[in-house]
């Protein structure tokens, strides 16, 4: 019996990928700009984005594909943020000038939301609620068990910015972001 | 909708071990298991009834059907628990009508059966990370560029996200794929296409004629969340079921 850690992943570049399906696929070579769910955000600019009221939203990675620079977020980051816009806050999406807008999806048993930044409590807390609920629902349909989800966020603590991670069965989290969005709890960061 | 078909080879327990399958689906939303379901029954329907006079199309249909099927099932294991028996008992059918043959693939020097029946019993899933850029499928809007949500509906319309381009970075093999149809994943190793192919007879599949799931499936089958997460013990069974398919037909594969 090998290690579990051995076990389940092989880079794309040793499967041999058949192009004989409707669309060509291409495998680049990436230059990784900054390591995953890394942000260049200084405390400044975060507090900036809490006093500001805006939300922002932060790519999972930035780096360069053929010499273009790219941002690729999270596919719920779409949902986000139309639904924080529709609820009348200001969106930014966290990327270098230039950057190409993309989505990236990593397979995980567990569900990976957005890195947020900023205005999270509230509104943001509501929306992520009610989108974990809709797949909990959509979860109870199919008879699968909701998936454990990991909420994500930039806070400033020690002075330093950081990510803080929750995560958790999707019904506990789901009611833990609910709870905060009626508590309005914004006290996150160091003022 | 166009499927990725991914073929990994390895080593295992000093045996080469080759995974091929579905890893990704695009350019639709998630099919609706009920639609599945209702097309899979029609055209099993519709085989049944031209089986006499037209053999060839009896048997496009009857496999086609068992297609749809076993996509339904993987969607909705529990409400779609019947269509597991059907597949098989429609299998049993087109096998002894038709006989099932396996593919050989030069290529990798496996033989390869692709049939959707074996999903059924799959246990190991392929899951696929990376980056994509796409499109929205109403305004034509490159990602974050519109309002449109994929999978919400305007004016009578759905938005889907059309992916214009993939960039993989990892397959996992896991019981927990994105993408439930993406338990459409077999295992060959090389072993068996020499036995086989030794004589240059491609390996003739007896699954559904063989198999107990012609009675039902089990609890096990319509619950991934009691399946045991130890990665090889999934692999190995995954390769028991192709393996015993492929070249032990005595042998009951689930």
């Amino acid at each position: 019996m090998k290690a579990r850690t051995a076990w389940g992943q092989w880079p794309a570049a040793e499967a041999v990928i058949n192009t004989g399906c409707d669309t060509v696929l291409r495998v680049s070579i990436s230059e990784l700009v900054q390591a995953p769910t890394e942000n260049n955000l200084s405390v400044e600019e975060v507090h900036c984005f809490e006093h500001a009221g805006v939300l922002g939203l932060i790519p999972d990675r930035v780096y360069k594909v053929d010499g273009q620079l790219v941002a690729s977020f999270r596919p719920d980051a779409q949902a986000i943020r139309v639904a924080a816009q529709a609820a009348g806050i200001t969106v930014e999406m966290v990327a270098p000038d230039g950057a190409e807008f993309a989505m990236r999806s990593q397979y995980a048993v567990d569900w990976v939301l957005p890195v947020l930044a900023g205005a999270t409590a509230g509104v943001p807390c509501q929306i992520l609620a009610t989108l974990i609920a809709a797949r909990i629902e959509g979860c109870m349909r199919r008879s699968e068990k909701p998936p454990e989800v990991a909420f994500r966020e930039v806070i400033v603590e020690d002075g330093k910015v950081q990510e803080r991670e929750l995560r958790g069965p999707a019904r506990e989290v789901e009611q833990l972001l609910r709870k905060r969005a009626e508590s309005g709890d914004d006290s996150r960061s160091e003022p | 909708m166009s499927r990725l078909m991914i073929t990994s080879e390895f080593q295992m327990n000093g045996t080469t071990v080759l995974i091929s399958g579905a890893a990704l689906y695009e350019g639709e939303q998630r099919p609706d298991p009920a639609a599945l379901r209702r097309r899979g029954q029609r055209r099993a329907t519709h085989g049944l009834v031209v089986l006499e006079q037209a053999p060839s199309r009896a048997e496009a249909l009857l496999r086609a059907a068992i297609e749809d099927m076993v996509d339904a099932f993987l969607l909705d294991r529990v409400q779609n628990a019947d269509l597991f028996a059907r597949a098989h008992q429609i299998g049993a059918l087109i096998e002894q009508t038709f006989s099932c043959a396996c593919v050989i693939d030069r290529d990798h020097g496996t033989l390869v059966n692709d049939c959707g029946i074996l999903a059924l019993h799959s246990r190991l899933g392929l899951s696929p990370g990376g980056t994509t850029w796409g499109h929205c499928s109403l305004c034509g809007a490159k990602d974050f560029m519109c309002d449109h949500i994929p999978g919400s509906v305007y004016e009578g319309e759905k938005c889907v996200r059309n992916i214009d381009r993939w960039d993989a970075e990892e397959v996992s093999m896991t019981q927990r794929p994105r993408e439930p149809r993406c338990f459409r994943t077999w295992a060959h190793t090389k072993d068996s296409y020499a036995r086989r192919v030794g004589g240059n007879t491609p390996g003739r599949c007896w699954h559904c004629r063989m198999c107990r799931g012609r009675g039902g499936p089990t609890t096990d089958d319509l619950d991934p969340a009691q399946w045991s997460d130890d990665g090889w013990s999934m692999l190995e069974a995954a390769i028991a079921v192709a393996q015993h398919a492929v070249t032990r037909p005595s042998i009951i594969n689930d």
